[in-house]
C-alpha cells in the first residue's frame, strides 16, 4: 500500500506541498523572520532582499513571515470548517441512510438541496453580515456549507455498504442499526470521506481567502492570504509583488489539497486495489 | 479454419497460457472448459486480439490462412465482428444502455461498410426475427433495458452474426441465465451453426452445457490443455485425473447420503503453479517428473497431456 | 423419520409484494408479486430444498424467514414463537438459533474485518461478556472445523479464495451453534471442485451439529442430492412441492418437468 502510493505522482506532489503547507504554519508558531505584526514604516513597499525574503508590504511588515502566520490561519479556518462538515454532516447521512425513504430522509435531504441552491460564498457574506466579520464566524458560516456536501456523499456511499450481503449478514447475526453502522458502514466509507474531506478542505482555504479579501473573513491584525491580496491590490502599479505572492500561495495550497484529494481517491478505491 | 499453434500468454513472465495447440474446423464446435484460472476467457480474447495491454502472446492463431498475432489492431478490425463473431456472459455490460438495440446490430453493419443505414435496420429487423426475438419489427426500437436477460443475450447474437462471421466465440453465454433460457440459448446457437455453417469456440465451465453443444471438448487448466476428445467419450471415461476428477465433483447422479468426491486443495496463483503440470499438487497420480516437465499427449481414445494418464475404455 | 421431529421453523401465508415504478403520469403502480402466499414447515434435522429461477422469490423468502424482511401478509414462527409479535430485543436473542450462508463468498464478509472478528460477530451479539481469550477459542475452534487454521484468524477476507471464503461464512453462522441454516445458493458462485467441497462440508455439519437446513439453489442436481423434501417455486408461488425423490422422479407439475427437461446432462 505504501510502495504503491509512494509511485502514485499526484498523491506524492499534492502530500509534499500539503506536509510544506503545514510544516509553515506549525512553525510560524515559534518562528517567523520578523513579527509579522510589526510595522516599520521606514522600510515600506521593500522588494526581496536578502532581509526581506519576499519584500515588505505598505506598512513595512515581513511580507514572508506574513505568508507564514497566513498559513497557519488558513489551515486553521480549514480544520475547522470542514470538521464541522465532516461531523455533522456525516451524522446527517447517516441517519438518512439509515431511514432511507423515511420522511426524516426526506427531510434531511431536501434541507440539504436547499442550502446547495444558495451560491455559497453569497451567502456566507449573508451569515456574515448578520453574525458580524470575524474569522470565527468566517469559520461556522463555511462550515455550514461542508455539512450537505458530506451528508450526501456519506448518505450516497451508505446505501451503497447497505445493499451488500455482509450487511445482512451482520443483521442476521443480531445487530442492529447504530451498532452496523460503527462496525461496518463507517470503516467501509471512510475512504470516501477522507478523500472528500481533502477537496473540501482545499475550498475551505479559498473561501476564507475569499471572505478575507472581502473584508469580513479573518480581521486585522492577523494576516491572512486574502486580506493581504486585497491591501496588494492599492498599490497593484508600485508592487505588483505584494499581490503575486498571497495569490500564489493560496494557488499552491489548494492546488496542493486537490492533488492530495485526486491521489487518495485513487489508492483508496478498492477496484484499484491490487488484486 | 482456425489453428492455435503453441499458443503462450505471458502477464509480467508469468505463463498465463502455456503452449496451447487446438483446432477447429468450418461448422464445427469445439467446447471449451474449464474453471477460473483456467485461461479460457485468455485463449479467447487472444483469438479476438483483444488481450489486455500488459499481455504478451507469443505462437500462431492461424485463421482462414492467416496468422492473427502479427496482425496490428487495424488490420485486426477488418477480422473482429467481421469474420469473427463473440458473444459474452453478461450481454448488458456488451451492449450500450443508451442505444436501441437495432441501432447497435445496424451500427456493425453500416462499419463494416456491408450496407448503408437503411438496409442494415431493415436487416437488423430481419436477424432478431431469426434470432427468436417475437415481435422483432417492433423490439428493434427498444432499449437494452427493456429486454430480459435471455432476449438480450438474442440480441448480442443477432450483433455477433450481423456480418456472417464464419466463426463464433462465445464465453460463457447461457451461465447467468436460468436453466430454462439456458436451453433455448443453446439450441438457438446449434441451429445457426447448422444452418449458417459457423464454427462455434464455446466456453464454458459446465460440462453438462458442452455436453449439449460441442462434439468436441478441449479441457483446460492453470492455462494448460489437460485433455481433448470426442465430447462424449471423454464424459464416458476420462483418461486426464483432472477430468475425472471433475466429473467426479458433480452431485449430479449422487445419491443422497453419499459423499461427493472433490478435488483437494484449490486453484493456486499462476505463478505458484508447477513448471511441469500446472494440476501437480492436486493431482492424485502425480509424482516428481509431472512437477518439473510439461507432460506429453497421450494419444488413445482421448489425448491427455499427462505421464499417468487412464486407461481408456 | 422426521414427521414426529420437532417443528423449528414454520411460514403461514408469507407474502411479500413491492411496488414497481408507476407507468405513465397517471398509472397505478404496478405490483410485482415476489412471494405470494407461501407455507412451509422445517423439522429438527431435515433438509429443504428450495429450487426456483431468478425472480421465483426464493430470496425474498429465505430473507423473511431470517426476520431480514417483513412480510406484507402472513407470519414466521421460529420454535413455535410468532417472531412478530417478539419485541426487537427478543427476537436478537433468538437470533443465534437461525443463521444464514450468503451467495457470494466475495460480498457477505466486511472486507475491511479481520476474519476474527467477522466469524466472532454473532457471538459477540450473544454472548457480549465473553472474554477476549474464550473468543478467541470459540473462533479458532469452529475455523478448525471448517477446514482453516489459526492463521486465518488476522487476516481479511480479500486474502482468501472464493471457496474458503464460504467456509469462514460458514464457521461464522456456525459459530453459535444454531439449530437452523438457511443457505441461499452457497455454492453457485464457485468452482466445480470446490462447490463439492462445501456440499460435503455442509453435510458433515448438518449431521454433526444436527441442524436443520434450508437450502435454496438453482441447479437441481444439488438440491437433489442434498434434500429431503423440495419445494418448487415460480413466480413467487410453490408449484410443486414433496418427498425429493418423488419430485425429482416423477414431477407432478408442468413447470417443475420443463425444468428437469431444461436442465442440461452429462449423457445426452
Amino acid at each position: 500500500m505504501i510502495g504503491r502510493a509512494l509511485r502514485h505522482p499526484s498523491f506524492v506532489v499534492g502530500l509534499l506541498i500539503t506536509l510544506l503547507v503545514i510544516g509553515t504554519g506549525l512553525l510560524s508558531l515559534f518562528w517567523t523572520p520578523y513579527d509579522p505584526g510589526v510595522m516599520r514604516i521606514m522600510n515600506r513597499l521593500r522588494p526581496p532582499s536578502e532581509l526581506n525574503w519576499l519584500g515588505t508590504d505598505q506598512f513595512g511588515r515581513d511580507v514572508f513571515s506574513m505568508l507564514m502566520v497566513g498559513a497557519r490561519n488558513a489551515l486553521l479556518v480549514g480544520i475547522v470548517a470542514v470538521g464541522i462538515g465532516v461531523t455533522i454532516g456525516v451524522t446527517l447521512g447517516m441517519i438518512a441512510a439509515h431511514g432511507e425513504g423515511s420522511l426524516l430522509d426526506e427531510a434531511i435531504m431536501r434541507a440539504c438541496d436547499f442550502t446547495f441552491a444558495f451560491p455559497a460564498v453569497l451567502t456566507a457574506i449573508l451569515i456574515l453580515t448578520f453574525l458580524g466579520p470575524g474569522v470565527v464566524n468566517a469559520i461556522i458560516a463555511i462550515g455550514i456549507f461542508n455539512i450537505p456536501v458530506f451528508a450526501r456523499v456519506a448518505r450516497g456511499a451508505a446505501l451503497q455498504v447497505m445493499a451488500r450481503d455482509f450487511i445482512r449478514a451482520a443483521r442476521a447475526a443480531g445487530r442492529t442499526g447504530f451498532s452496523i453502522i460503527l462496525r461496518h458502514i463507517l470503516p467501509n466509507i471512510a475512504g470516501l470521506i477522507i478523500v472528500q474531506a481533502s477537496v473540501q478542505f482545499a475550498l475551505a482555504i479559498l473561501a476564507e481567502a475569499g471572505l478575507s479579501y472581502l473584508g469580513i473573513g479573518t480581521q486585522p491584525p492577523n494576516p491572512s492570504w486574502g486580506r493581504m491580496l486585497n491591501d496588494a491590490q492599492t498599490f497593484l502599479a508600485q508592487a505588483p509583488l505584494l499581490a503575486i505572492f498571497p495569490g500564489l500561495a493560496i494557488a499552491f495550497s489548494v492546488l496542493g489539497f486537490n492533488l492530495l484529494g485526486d491521489g487518495l481517491r485513487d489508492l483508496l478505491d478498492p477496484k484499484t486495489k491490487e488484486r | 479454419m482456425l489453428r492455435v499453434e503453441n499458443l503462450r500468454i505471458t502477464l509480467r513472465g508469468t505463463p498465463i497460457i502455456r503452449n496451447l495447440s487446438f483446432s477447429l474446423d468450418r461448422g464445427e464446435a469445439l467446447g471449451v472448459v474449464g474453471e477460473s484460472g483456467s485461461g479460457k476467457s485468455m485463449t479467447a480474447l487472444a483469438i479476438m486480439g483483444l488481450l489486455p495491454g500488459l499481455m504478451r502472446a507469443e505462437g500462431k492463431v492461424i485463421f482462414e490462412g492467416e496468422n492473427l498475432l502479427d496482425l496490428d489492431d487495424d488490420a485486426m478490425c477488418l477480422y473482429r465482428g467481421r469474420r469473427i463473431g463473440m458473444i459474452f456472459q453478461e450481454p448488458m455490460t456488451a451492449l450500450n444502455p443508451v442505444h436501441q438495440v437495432g441501432d447497435q446490430i445496424a451500427e456493425t453493419l453500416v462499419l463494416h461498410g456491408l450496407m448503408d443505414r437503411v438496409a442494415a435496420l431493415r436487416e437488423a429487423t430481419r436477424l432478431l426475427d431469426r434470432v427468436g426475438i417475437e415481435d422483432a419489427s417492433r423490439r428493434v426500437s427498444s432499449y437494452p433495458h427493456e429486454l430480459s436477460g435471455g432476449q438480450r443475450q438474442r440480441v448480442m447474437i443477432a450483433m455477433a452474426m450481423s456480418c456472417k462471421p464464419s466463426l463464433l466465440i462465445a464465453d460463457e453465454p447461457t451461465s447467468a441465465l436460468d436453466v430454462t433460457v439456458q436451453s433455448e440459448i443453446l439450441d438457438l446457437l446449434r441451429d445457426l451453426r447448422l444452418q449458417e455453417g459457423m464454427a462455434t469456440l464455446f466456453i464454458s465451465h459446465d460440462l453438462a452445457v458442452i455436453a449439449r453443444i460441442a462434439r468436441r471438448t478441449l479441457v483446460l487448466y492453470g492455462g494448460a490443455a489437460m485433455e481433448t476428445g470426442d465430447t462424449g467419450v471423454l464424459l464416458k471415461s476420462p483418461r486426464h485425473p483432472y477430468t475425472k476428477g471433475l466429473l467426479a465433483a458433480l452431485p449430479h447422479g449422487h445419491s443422497r447420503g453419499t459423499r461427493l468426491s472433490p478435488i483437494p486443495g484449490f486453484v493456486p496463483a499462476a505463478k505458484h503453479l508447477a513448471p511441469g503440470c500446472p494440476f501437480h499438487g492436486r493431482c492424485p497420480r502425480g509424482d516428481e517428473t509431472c512437477a518439473d516437465f510439461p507432460p506429453p499427449p497421450s494419444f488413445e481414445a482421448t489425448t491427455a497431456w499427462c505421464f499417468h494418464p487412464e486407461r481408456g475404455s | 423419520m422426521t414427521a414426529s421431529n420437532p417443528l423449528l421453523l414454520e411460514a403461514l401465508n408469507l407474502s411479500r409484494f413491492y411496488r414497481l415504478p408507476r407507468r405513465g403520469l397517471f398509472g397505478a403502480r404496478p405490483v410485482l408479486k415476489a412471494v405470494d402466499n407461501v407455507s412451509l414447515t422445517l423439522r429438527d434435522g431435515e433438509t429443504l430444498g428450495i429450487v426456483g429461477e431468478s425472480g421465483s422469490g426464493k430470496s425474498t423468502l429465505a430473507r423473511m424467514l431470517m426476520a431480514l424482511e417483513q412480510p406484507d401478509r402472513g407470519e414466521v414462527s421460529w420454535m413455535g414463537e410468532n417472531i412478530s409479535r417478539l419485541s426487537p430485543l427478543a427476537l436478537r436473542s433468538r437470533r443465534h438459533e437461525i443463521q444464514m450462508v450468503f451467495q457470494d463468498p466475495y460480498g457477505s464478509l466486511d472486507p475491511r474485518m479481520r476474519v476474527l472478528d467477522s466469524v466472532a460477530e454473532p457471538l459477540d451479539v450473544a454472548r457480549p461478556d465473553l472474554s477476549a481469550e474464550l473468543r478467541r477459542d470459540a473462533v479458532l475452534e469452529i475455523l478448525e472445523r471448517v477446514g482453516l487454521t489459526a492463521e486465518a484468524l488476522r487476516r481479511y477476507p480479500h486474502q482468501f479464495s472464493g471457496g474458503q471464503r464460504q467456509r469462514i461464512a460458514i464457521a461464522r453462522a456456525l459459530i453459535t451453534r444454531p439449530r437452523i441454516l438457511v443457505a441461499d445458493e452457497p455454492v453457485s458462485a464457485l468452482d466445480v471442485s470446490i462447490q463439492a467441497q462445501i456440499l460435503n462440508l455442509l453435510s458433515d455439519l448438518r449431521a454433526e451439529f444436527g441442524l436443520a437446513l434450508i437450502f435454496i439453489s438453482h441447479d437441481l442436481g444439488i438440491v437433489r442430492y442434498l434434500a429431503d423434501r423440495v419445494m418448487v417455486m415460480h413466480h413467487g408461488k410453490v408449484v410443486e412441492e414433496g418427498e425429493s425423490e418423488a419430485v425429482f422422479s416423477a414431477p407432478a407439475h408442468d413447470y417443475t418437468r420443463a425444468l428437469l427437461a431444461a436442465m442440461p446432462k452429462l449423457d445426452e
